[in-house]
């Protein structure tokens, strides 16, 4: 039993890494949040301030690694509209779905 | 996709077998709360009748949900329109984006480079805290560096020294002389020192520092829920009408109109056009429209000799045509504007032929749309030496502006009545913006064709033709969002002379004539200015609005 405990825990694992990857790469395959989260009005200093903010300015790679690294930390960083922890945003919604 | 949306696809998808005892729960609940109201109401009734009269409370459902209370954290019309409530600003826009006193009730320029602010006396924040000098130099100094900020107020603010003469007199100065002073004056919330040292962006959201001047007190914010308000009894303009103000957002069309048919709220904005002309009909509901500051337009490529999105018939490359003028004019005649106003917007929407509307600061009285010409189309391409037309590619977003993925394919349809082989992809903002901004090589657009929306933020036409046509210069902060790289120094030396024009008159003058160098060389091309529409249960009024912006205070039961 222990065994199969074990063996599930870590397919998960593997699950959840590959998830993480295939969002990761989707989101900035398909897409730039910039240009949602900025005034139109903004000039273009104000956008590369945005994009140097959030990060967006890196390789993918490397934003990659930084996210793997925050979350088995615990930390899953901040939302980029809201600007507080992504934990606590999905622990505020949570009781929607029970 | 929120995190709210999926949250609720979850719902369905795992949880369906528990709807039904989830949905029984909810509605044990809601008899329980019927008949305790019910109760309370009883008590209420039998013992304090004036009371229970006196107490009105305003339900209302908007598109769009703030991403934070904290004024400073988001420039973006949700946050904004909120944000005023709460937070007066020294130059309130009203309802058609024209200056009115706030918390300045004067202001006037005392040297070429120095405008001098007159502060309301007697105003007091929600705890009873006296405004003074002090809190507009520490709005200065918190709005432009807030942590995190997405989209932040730093371009109104920046080059702009605040010096405190007296307690309710400041000047500000700037490096050249600044005409729009007032203008940008009237985009920020200004906020307390007492309570805004040392305050995140939480302790807004959580209410603890939001305390304002406004005309509503912030209660509380329950995300993707509900937003509480109550009013504020000593405010120092007009008061409140309602003692208490929720927001409900509701991001779906049909759902606001459902809402509000179905009573639960009392009060919708952005009415989907196809609903309007029903709600119009409706005895129980109202509907108030207006003409909105957004323009419709089309950008077309001017910088390169080979669009990558236009062909020669067949698909061969082909010299850049859209650098001629005269197919660029033959593509505007090509357009029918009544057409797409009548049959892709249901009528709710107006024809342009600049960047801004009637009534506007800047505007040129010689411009009207350009009347639709296919013979005359048809001729100016031959004369260009293009006589059976070429292909090109229209981009357009499909989530962004009201219609867009329709009017996109409508343009397609007239160019290719003129032999322009046109064909149509739209995909989300999300995609799109990256793309027609920065997706081609070295940051450049990646299209030839654009189909884009613009809202003149600042209530007069500087706003479009500094970003939109004015060539692209990074050190200026000109042409950010020229996605055409249209370029062309005699209006670059006009706008810019406006620029620096302090006298309304003149610049005013200097604005219309520079509309007039970019709209008659088709520098972008105007389509149609977007109309906003408000519904509201029979017996409730709002002053409709130029910027889109609902205003909740506002509704009114006279």
């Amino acid at each position: 039993m222990s065994v199969f405990i074990i063996r599930r825990l870590m397919q998960s694992i593997g699950v959840v890494f590959i998830m993480s990857l295939l969002v990761f790469v989707g989101v900035n395959l398909v897409g730039d949040p910039t240009d949602m989260l900025i005034n139109p009005e903004a000039d273009q200093a104000e956008i590369d301030r945005v994009i140097r903010d959030l990060g967006l300015d890196r390789p993918v790679h490397e934003q990659y690694w930084y996210f793997v690294l925050n979350a088995l930390k615990g930390d899953l960083g901040d939302s980029f509209i809201f600007g507080a922890p992504a934990l606590e945003l999905i622990v505020q919604r949570m009781p929607a779905t029970l | 996709m929120t995190v709210n949306d999926t949250v609720y696809i979850t719902n369905e998808i795992s949880l369906g077998y528990w709807a039904g005892f989830v949905f029984l729960n909810r509605e044990i609940k809601l008899f329980l709360r019927k008949a305790l109201t019910a109760a309370a109401m009883a008590v209420t009734l039998s013992f304090a009748v004036p009371m229970a009269a006196s107490a009105k409370t305003l339900t209302v459902g908007l598109k769009g949900e703030p991403s934070s209370i904290d004024p400073h954290y988001h420039n973006l019309g949700p946050n904004n329109a909120l944000a005023r409530e709460v937070f007066d600003r020294l130059i309130m826009p009203d309802h058609k984006q024209q200056l009115k006193p706030g918390l300045a009730t004067s202001w006037k320029p005392i040297d070429a480079t120095t405008w001098e602010f007159k502060l309301r006396k007697g105003v007091k924040f929600h705890d009873g805290s006296p405004f003074t000098a002090d809190d507009v130099i520490f709005t200065f100094e918190r709005a432009p560096n807030v942590p995190k900020s997405p989209s932040s107020f730093a371009t109104y603010m920046k080059g702009k020294t605040v010096t405190k003469i007296d307690d309710h007199t400041i000047h500000i100065k700037t490096a050249k002389p600044n005409p729009l002073m007032a203008n940008e004056m009237m985009t920020f919330s200004i906020i307390s020192r007492k309570h805004g040292e040392g305050a995140t962006t939480g302790d807004y959201n959580s209410g603890k520092a939001a305390i304002g001047t406004g005309i509503l007190k912030f209660v509380e914010w329950v995300p993707g829920d509900r937003i509480v308000y109550e009013r504020n009894d000593d405010y120092w303009g007009e008061k409140p009408e309602w003692d208490k103000i929720i927001v409900k957002p509701i991001k779906s069309g049909p759902a606001r109109v459902a809402a509000l048919l179905a009573g639960d709220v009392d009060f919708i904005d952005n009415v989907p056009p196809i609903d309007n002309a029903r709600l119009k009909k409706d005895g129980k509901v109202s509907v108030v429209e207006s003409i909105s500051n957004r323009v419709i337009y089309v950008h077309l490529d001017h910088k390169r000799d080979a669009s990558p999105f236009v062909k020669a018939n067949g698909g061969g490359d082909i010299k850049n045509p859209l650098k001629d003028l005269r197919v660029r004019q033959a593509i505007s005649m090509a357009i029918n504007r009544d057409a797409i106003v009548e049959r892709v917007m249901e009528g709710v929407a107006i024809k342009a032929g600049q960047l801004l509307p009637e009534g506007f600061f800047g505007i040129s009285k010689n411009l009207k749309p350009v009347e639709y010409d296919a013979k005359g189309a048809k001729a100016l391409l031959a004369d260009a030496g293009v006589p059976n037309g070429f292909e090109i590619t229209i981009h357009g977003p499909n989530d962004r502006y009201i219609n867009d993925a329709k009017i996109a394919e409508a343009l397609a349809q007239m160019l290719n009545r003129i032999g322009i082989k046109a064909s149509v992809e739209t995909m989300p903002k999300s995609v799109y913006f990256k793309r027609a901004s920065r997706g081609g090589p070295n940051k450049t657009p990646e299209f030839s064709m654009v189909l884009v929306g613009w809202g003149a933020g600042s209530g007069e036409s500087s706003s479009p033709l500094k970003s939109l046509l004015h060539t692209y210069d990074k050190s200026k902060g000109y042409g950010a969002a020229n996605r055409g790289r249209y370029s062309n120094p005699e209006f670059d030396k006009v706008l810019e002379e406006a620029m620096e024009t302090v006298d309304d008159g003149a610049r005013a003058a200097l604005l219309a004539k520079a509309t007039e160098i970019a709209i008659n060389d088709v520098g972008v091309i105007p389509l149609h200015y977007q109309v906003s529409s408000w519904a509201a249960k029979k017996g409730l009024t709002f002053l409709a609005r130029t910027d889109e912006q609902t205003v909740i205070s506002q509704v009114s039961s006279k």
